[in-house]
């Protein structure tokens, strides 16, 4: 997994413009607006079948590849490599013909396909270079890394030709890590239990919204860490207090030791980073800090806590107020009936409550909502809800009423966005949207 | 213990009782020191029994000191001050089987015999379900009494009693030897045969033993007593003879041997039946610190009941409902805090095959016992006994049940159990609509709702109110019981009733007008549903429907989801009578319901950009839109609730949830309300240049909360 997809932070701003590109030119002036334009109008009239309320992973992930080629092509796009990548693993008995024809079938059409083998060593593993026609392609193809390859027990083992990143020893422009590297130290005696957040939470409270990233080198083969690593900071003066300030500074179980990074242009102090390793560093492309893992930074939480309840909700009643958002998987009061965790099925549905009821008076209480955890131990990562598609006229649901057999039942049944329905399952639809509306109203106490 | 809240039933009111003699020695006064931190700890914490021990072995300790061997000089006021404690826990925890044995053996060391069989006798009524209390109470009996002709009906109506309410228990076989020792010592021959005859019947874990004693004695009786007329009858017939008196005696042995081993065979089988369920269950007292192996013993009750059940259920026969009933009686004792199997007992009873009023009497007999012992967290069993009640026609009786549980549930000092409280008013409502005249009914609720609102300035009531008769006091006692949401269960009962009874559309709009703006409504569903299908069947327009729902939509505290319900519907309802609708507009109706059958779906957005009229709602009802307009109107007057809403929204970009402060926005914005440029101005200048705000600010790192 590429460094920049791991943190927990989210660029502001970008989320929305990203998620939403392609609806024709409403981003307008400031960020907030453009969420609110998503909904704009059309959708559910023209198509019947609306998607219900999907995660824009996919744009997203798009988005955040952008500024990713746009740093890479700084250096050394404009050569005849522009839009190359270096491909290893290959298995001995493939041509540069059979490599087109995989390239083929998932979907991404070589330009060329040149295989290198080493004429002087051929025990050595021969890798290839192919070449595509646009920078979307060479994008769509990088993406490919470490899936499986069609048709072979082979997974694709693919970089950037000729970027910072690229194994390829003998490429001429291999050694552009300089630039990269400023403002960066070595970090070394790490214990085997420091985890890259720690590090930053300890150089973030020396050096609040200075430390830009933090990377930590892991052996790939055991997973362990290797006791080494980088800090990269906004400026050389942050940087030159770190190397006199953080030396002997304890992390975890141990106290590190920082150094200057190897290839700085500072020079004078050695560091023992492999070169290999040190590629990597460079690679990070967004300046940006990764908190540590919580409720609130988890792009995945979908549980929401809510407070100043003063014992006048029953939890029906409670789940009532937020079913409008989407599908709830559970709606608990606090043994004293003074705050309550919702947690919702998708982010998206645990978004818009926030969004609408904080700060709401609902039943003479003053209602505050922020984001929540399951249980009241350490927070441990959300899990990605899976996509869901629903009917137009959606009936959302508590979930946990449902037993296990009527969920999976449930969720059959449910219609793909993308089809076209019979007349009689529009009909079915319709009827079933009414009666929930019914039921809901009958079944109010008061 | 302490996810169980016991209930108190009476006050420990011991300290008014201590010991006798003029004069007291320190001792003595160190003593009754001690005995008044005892009770105090036991007041403090009813429940936890190692305080109650404590204070037990103080008395055996006093005992011992002050009356060991002189059993006349033990102080009146002494044996009282034990008999009010052990009274007072046991009314508690009447299933505390040990502790009412060690009470009758500390009443025989105080005052003999005669005390400590009272205290047996006592024990078998709070807990008739034991078969040890039981047993020994028979023991003593009949060691004091055995001998005297003129006790022995007595006996013999309490050892029925006994094998009544615990025969049937597959453990009872220490009552059943009791008895039948005794009888046999009597040694009166019908008595005996039926004792066997009853206990061979019975499914119990030491059948066999019965089977074989029987087997041992039961040639010594006469055939036609061992063995019922009719199966006789059929035996002589099968040895060809027309008369018992025709057997011989081989022949009867074989007869009597082969009925026996009949019942034997039945009896096995239902052992093995019963064997599987009963083998894995350990529990079978009551104890208030093994909770969570008795929750754990819990799906083995149930499914043995289950199972018991569905034989019953097969053959309806009273044999095996008083079967299932005794196994539920033994199912309650250890789990005796469980409202489900309690309430499954209820269920039983009343799929049962029995007459009405047996089946009245029995279910009464168990929500009474239930109500009494459960804690007041047990709400559930509580609410359906009204609505018993009220099946079998004892409506004074549910309407005192109710009145109590509009205190006990509406949370006056103490829980405030919401659903069960609205639901208790909902069935008094109920009550009352059942047990008075029409007349006597909308008068009741008529000054609930007068009292509650105090409509009675408004003039359009009190002409009217003169008509009916003076407010009962059972309503303004109700009244008292009340909260917002209660009252709107009572105002839309009334003003059903009302629209009833007087048929008048106008009367109904007047109460519409009357109280729509009442805090109280703006929480209710069943009030704003009321007048949506009242103006949907009476409404000649559409004008006072949208007039609702608009209400709704801008001014309420509603769910979104209901609200969209109630959008939904008016949408239907004006698709159904476009007409109507087209006419209104073509009249020149500002806003008419043709715009709500156009925005329906901005109005049910969740975006408050799009959704105008959620974005009212909200505002009107936003405590921290509220605050800002506390502090700001103190200088401005025209403060805008929208705006400052969406401003607290846009907090929130990027990541919903944590509030930004500094988001970077355009200080000239040409497209602010009003502010829009027209394409039709044919005079159009170029708008300046947009100024920014905050735009440094806008890669600033994020503030999260500490987790």
């Amino acid at each position: 997994m590429s460094y920049h997809n791991s943190g927990g932070h989210r660029p502001r701003g970008g989320y929305q413009g990203s998620s939403y590109r392609g609806s024709g030119g409403q981003q307008s002036g400031s960020g907030g607006y453009n969420r609110y334009n998503n909904n704009n109008g059309s959708n559910s009239y023209v198509t019947i079948i609306m998607e219900r309320r999907p995660f824009k992973r996919n744009a997203y992930q798009a988005a955040y590849h952008q500024p990713h080629n746009a740093y890479n092509q700084q250096g050394n796009r404009y050569n005849d490599t522009q839009f190359q990548i270096w491909m290893g693993g290959l298995d001995p008995t493939w041509t540069e013909e059979s490599i087109a024809n995989i390239w083929q079938t998932v979907g991404v059409p070589p330009v060329s396909v040149k295989i290198m083998r080493d004429k002087f060593n051929t025990t050595k593993p021969p890798y290839s270079f192919v070449t595509f026609a646009n920078e979307k392609e060479v994008d769509t193809a990088v993406q490919k890394n470490g899936l499986v390859i069609p048709g072979s027990a082979r997974t694709f083992k693919i970089n950037y030709a000729g970027g910072p990143n690229s194994r390829y020893p003998d490429s001429s422009n291999s050694r552009q890590i300089a630039p990269k590297n400023e403002h960066s130290i070595f970090i070394g005696d790490l214990a085997l239990d420091v985890t890259e957040d720690l590090i930053f939470a300890k150089f973030n409270t020396q050096f609040p919204g200075q430390v830009k990233q933090v990377k930590i080198m892991f052996d790939q083969q055991t997973g362990a860490n290797k006791g080494f690593g980088f800090v990269r900071f906004t400026n050389i003066e942050i940087k030159n207090r770190a190397l006199k300030e953080m030396n002997g500074v304890v992390v975890g179980s141990r106290a590190i030791r920082v150094g200057q990074a190897s290839g700085s242009n500072s020079g004078g102090f050695s560091s023992p980073a492999p070169e290999s390793e040190n590629h990597e560093i460079s690679r990070v492309h967004l300046s940006q800090s990764q908190p540590a893992l919580n409720q609130f930074t988890d792009p995945n939480n979908t549980t929401l806590s809510i407070t100043g309840l003063s014992s006048k909700f029953t939890e029906d009643e409670l789940a009532l107020h937020f079913i409008a958002f989407g599908d709830i998987v559970a709606c608990k009061l606090s043994d004293d009936l003074q705050s309550a965790s919702i947690k919702f099925f998708s982010r998206s549905a645990a978004e818009w409550a926030v969004l609408f009821l904080h700060g709401a008076i609902i039943n003479d209480c003053n209602i505050s909502i922020t984001w929540g955890k399951d249980s009241s131990t350490t927070y441990k990562a959300a899990i990605k809800p899976p996509l869901t598609y629903g009917s137009f006229d959606i009936n959302t649901l508590r979930l946990d009423n449902f037993s296990k057999q009527e969920l999976s039942e449930l969720f059959t049944v449910e219609v793909n966005g993308n089809s076209p329905l019979p007349a009689s399952n529009i009909n079915e639809l319709h009827v079933k949207s009414k009666l929930a509306n019914h039921n809901l109203l009958e079944s109010a106490l008061y | 213990m302490s996810h169980i809240n016991f209930r108190f039933h009476q006050d420990l009111n011991l300290d008014a009782i201590s010991f006798g003699g003029a004069s007291k020695s320190d001792a003595e006064v160190k003593e009754v020191d001690n005995l008044d931190k005892l009770h105090n700890d036991i007041r403090r914490s009813p429940n936890d029994l190692t305080k109650w021990d404590k204070l037990f072995q103080s008395f055996e300790r006093t005992f011992t000191v002050k009356f060991e061997g002189k059993p006349d000089k033990v102080s009146t006021q002494f044996k009282l001050l034990v008999t009010k404690t052990y009274a007072s826990l046991l009314s508690r925890f009447p299933y505390l089987a040990s502790y009412w044995k060690s009470w009758s053996i500390f009443a025989f060391k105080l005052s003999g015999t005669k005390e400590s069989i009272e205290v047996l006798e006592k024990s078998v009524i709070g807990f008739p379900y034991s078969v040890e209390l039981w047993t020994d109470y028979i023991s003593a009996l009949i060691l004091t009494y055995g001998n005297d002709p003129e006790k022995l009906s007595f006996i013999r109506a309490q050892y029925s009693e006994a094998l009544r309410l615990n025969g049937l228990n597959f453990l009872s076989h220490p009552l059943w030897d009791k008895v039948i020792e005794f009888e046999t010592g009597i040694g009166e021959k019908s008595v005996i045969v039926g004792l066997y005859l009853r206990v061979t019947k019975i499914p119990l874990y030491q059948y066999a033993q019965y089977y074989n004693s029987f087997t041992q004695i039961n040639k010594n009786y006469d055939i036609t007593d061992v063995i019922p007329s009719l199966e006789l009858a059929e035996y002589v017939k099968r040895f060809n003879k027309t008369d018992v008196t025709e057997l011989t005696l081989g022949e009867k042995n074989q007869v009597v041997d082969d009925h026996t081993d009949i019942i034997f065979t039945s009896t096995q089988e239902q052992v093995t039946d019963k064997w599987s369920h009963e083998s894995s269950i350990f529990i079978h007292d009551f104890s208030l610190d093994r909770l969570d192996e008795i929750a754990k013993e819990k799906e083995i009750w149930i499914k043995y009941l289950d199972h018991e059940i569905s034989k019953y259920k097969v053959s309806s026969a009273i044999d095996q409902f008083d079967n299932v009933a005794n196994i539920f009686e033994r199912a309650l004792v250890p789990n005796y805090y469980n409202e489900g199997i309690w309430l499954k007992y209820l269920a039983f009873i009343n799929i049962s095959e029995l007459e009405d009023e047996v089946k009245y009497e029995k279910a009464k007999a168990i929500y009474l016992r239930a109500i009494s012992g459960l804690p007041v967290e047990s709400t559930v069993l509580r609410s359906l006994y009204p609505k018993f009640l009220m099946k079998y026609k004892h409506l004074d009786i549910a309407k005192s049940y109710l009145y109590d549980y509009l205190k006990l549930f509406g949370g006056r000092g103490n829980r405030y159990f919401k659903s069960q409280y609205l639901q208790t008013v909902q069935d008094t409502v109920e009550v009352w609509e059942k047990s008075e005249n029409s007349k006597d009914y909308l008068a009741k609720l008529q000054t609930i709702v007068d009292e509650y609102f105090s409509l009675h300035n408004a003039k359009s009531i009190k002409k009217d109110s003169k008509g009916v008769k003076g407010e009962s006091a059972d309503a303004l006692f109700v009244l008292n019981l009340l909260n917002d949401e209660a009252i709107t269960i009572i105002t839309v009962a009334y003003l059903k009733e009302l629209y009833a009874q007087t048929d008048s559309v106008s009367r109904i709009r007047e109460m519409f007008n009357l109280l729509y703006k009442e805090n109280a409504f703006k929480k209710s569903v069943l009030f704003w549903k009321y007048f949506l299908n009242f103006e949907r069947l009476h409404g000649q327009t559409l004008h006072n429907l949208r007039m609702i729902i608009n209400y709704v939509k801008t001014e309420t505290q509603l769910p979104k989801a209901i609200v969209d319900a109630f959008i939904t519907i008016e949408y239907d309802i004006i698709g159904a009578n476009l007409d109507s609708a087209v006419e209104q507009h073509r009249a020149g109706v500002p806003r008419s319901s043709l715009e709500d059958l156009i925005k329906k779906d901005m109005e049910t957005s969740l975006s408050l950009i799009r959704n105008a009229s959620a974005r009212k709602r909200l505002a009107n009802s936003n405590y921290i839109v509220k605050d800002a307009e506390d502090l700001k109107s103190a200088h401005k007057t025209n403060f805008n609730r929208e705006a400052e809403l969406l401003k607290i929204t846009r907090k929130h970009i990027g990541h919903p949830g944590i509030l930004i402060d500094a988001i970077p926005d355009i200080t000239n914005k040409f497209m602010k309300e009003g502010n829009d440029v027209s394409l039709l101005d044919s005079k159009l200048v170029v708008p300046s240049f947009p100024t920014f705000k905050n735009a440094e600010k806008a890669n600033a790192s994020i503030n999260y909360p500490k987790a």
